[in-house]
């Protein structure tokens, strides 16, 4: 599993991918330097809790997991080199844990790094770990889920998988979940969100949040889904034919 | 084993004969994309040793050569590669090496990178010597270090071919794995793959250049239009051809004053004549051997060979996709 997920790194750090994801994510850091600019910044903390909240855990974090994770599997595909990894004595378990963490460990070191500048520099001085800690806590438990949703979605579409994971994105977890509490109950933000909410306890920053669950039960979901999306691309993988 | 109708080499006693020692089993394999066949009622058996498996292209070598590697689920029938279906067995996988027809590689890996993967993976004890016996084998150690994906064609197959001997399997499947080498590396290889086969292993090797199949071994298997056309002996198989005229090449000083003679035989079927050879059709080829000396001699002519011309694969093949 070492040997495919160190490959897998190396293919995705390379290449234009990461320049443009980092030019993504650095967006919000930008925002941030903007608002401590003006005149008037009064909370910068809270600042940065909104840009995650209505920036990155909707739009960035899955925007980045697609852009890495449909492309471990689903490049394989396209470039014709899985059979150099499925014709193996490899378990498919293994390969697509591999895949998944590669994937999420790229996409949270570029997220972490987006989410500490951003904080740091909203927060111009006042900033606490605690609130960084949560912060970095959701995004790195976005990365995982989105990534292991986006793994079997590149696996399922290797062309057309990063179109149908855009218009996921942008319409449902960014779109529809953002204004309908009723449809964010399917949606990963809203997980996200509560475990954020949970993270941040009792700070007043936590009031920001509209988490409906509690942190234990998000965790639990959230669990559930990165389970569920291994288990489905192990089965799919087992099953695929390569034409 | 061999489709109902395909031509398969027989002993004396008229009875098909299966490899001693069957490490490929093709039972009865159809193989459909939506409404296109690519491969219907293949049944086959193969034991160790050098298989061509020769075709026209689209007649099927390669979903064959799929589906005894695991890509590919049969639609119907059974595909058992030692023993042990293929499709969704890893652990399978340790004992099998493939050459694919895909291009594809890990573009941003040294050749020595992309050699030791597969052996990493294949859970070698020294992958990296294992890595570079792989990389001398196909003369490819000059360029171990340079990344594949500046790599010419040739220079691809050669990298493709050391990742699937890396793990020295039992089992090798090649699919066109000289296309794009220069000539005298091909026989390098060609007398590599026939040094595999003597050494127990069994290998099949897809290829449409018959030239390369007669040289690696004279086994082949033929697929026509997705089903089993022959399996054998190329030799033996040209045996089976009775009802096929064979042509013999005369030379000699005076090709007119035998042709006139020999086209007296019952077995002659037709002569051409060019300069000072004499191309006899018979049908009986044997009849003719024995005839000629004889003849020639009646008729005050000087014999200086005697030649086939159908005993090559060409030509079996030739009669067979026809």
């Amino acid at each position: 599993m070492q040997t495919i997920f160190l490959l897998s790194l190396r293919a995705l750090t390379r290449g234009r991918r990461p320049l443009v994801i980092a030019a993504l994510l650095a967006v919000p850091a930008l925002l941030a330097v903007a608002y401590v600019g003006s005149e008037a910044h009064p909370n910068g903390p809270k600042f940065a809790v909104q840009l995650i909240d209505l920036l990155f855990l909707p739009v960035l974090l899955p925007l980045t997991a697609l852009l890495l994770a449909t492309t471990a599997l689903g490049g394989e595909i396209e470039d014709g080199t899985l059979i150099y990894l499925t014709l193996r004595p490899i378990s498919r378990l293994a390969l697509v844990v591999a895949k998944l963490l590669a994937a999420t460990a790229v996409a949270a070191a570029l997220i972490a790094i987006s989410v500490a500048v951003t904080y740091v520099i909203a927060a111009n001085g006042s900033y606490d770990g605690r609130t960084l800690g949560a912060l970095l806590l959701a995004s790195l438990a976005g990365c995982l889920v989105y990534c292991s949703l986006f793994l079997l979605l590149g696996l399922l579409f290797p062309r057309r998988g990063l179109i149908v994971g855009f218009i996921y994105v942008l319409a449902w977890e960014g779109g529809a979940a953002a204004v309908s509490t009723a449809l964010a109950t399917l949606s990963v933000r809203r997980y996200l969100l509560s475990t954020l909410h949970a993270g941040l306890g009792a700070s007043p920053l936590a009031d920001l949040q509209h988490a409906s669950v509690g942190g234990a039960v998000s965790i639990v979901v959230l669990s559930a889904m990165v389970c569920a999306g291994v288990a489905i691309t192990t089965w799919r993988l087992r099953q695929m034919e390569l034409r | 084993m061999a489709s109902e109708g395909a031509p398969v080499v027989k002993d004396s006693s008229g009875v098909a004969q299966p490899p001693p020692m069957a490490t490929i089993e093709v039972t009865k394999v159809s193989k459909w994309f939506g409404s296109k066949v690519a491969v219907s009622e293949l049944s086959f058996a193969l034991g160790p040793g050098v298989t061509t498996l020769l075709g026209l292209n689209g007649a099927g070598k390669t979903t064959t050569l799929k589906m005894l590697t695991g890509q590919l689920r049969p639609s119907r029938g059974q595909v058992r590669v030692l023993g042990q279906r293929v499709f969704d067995n890893p652990p399978l996988y340790r004992r099998i090496g493939l050459v694919s027809e895909q291009d594809g590689l890990y573009g941003f890996l040294t050749a020595h990178e992309f050699v030791e993967l597969a052996a990493r993976l294949h859970r070698l004890p020294n992958p990296r010597e294992a890595a570079r016996e792989a990389l001398r084998t196909v003369e490819l150690l000059e360029a171990a270090d340079r990344k594949v994906g500046g790599f010419s064609k040739g220079m691809r197959q050669r990298v493709k071919l050391a990742q699937a001997l890396v793990h020295d399997p039992e089992v090798l499947f090649f699919d066109e794995p000289l296309t794009g080498i220069d000539p005298r590396l091909r026989l390098t290889l060609m007398d590599l793959f026939t040094l595999l086969g003597s050494s127990g292993k069994t290998v099949l090797i897809s290829s449409h250049i018959l030239s390369e199949a007669e040289r690696m071994g004279s086994n082949v298997l033929v697929i026509v239009e997705g089903k089993l056309a022959a399996q054998g002996d190329f030799h033996a198989l040209r045996e089976l051809m009775d009802d096929r005229p064979r042509r013999v090449r005369l030379i000699c000083t005076d090709p007119r004053a035998l042709a006139a003679r020999l086209v007296k035989f019952s077995g002659t079927r037709g002569v051409h004549i060019d300069a000072d050879e004499l191309v006899v059709e018979t049908g009986d080829a044997l009849q003719l051997y024995y005839t000629v000396p004889g003849v020639a001699q009646e008729t005050g002519v000087s014999l200086h060979g005697i030649e086939s011309l159908d005993e090559d694969l060409e030509s079996v093949f030739r009669y067979l996709v026809s």
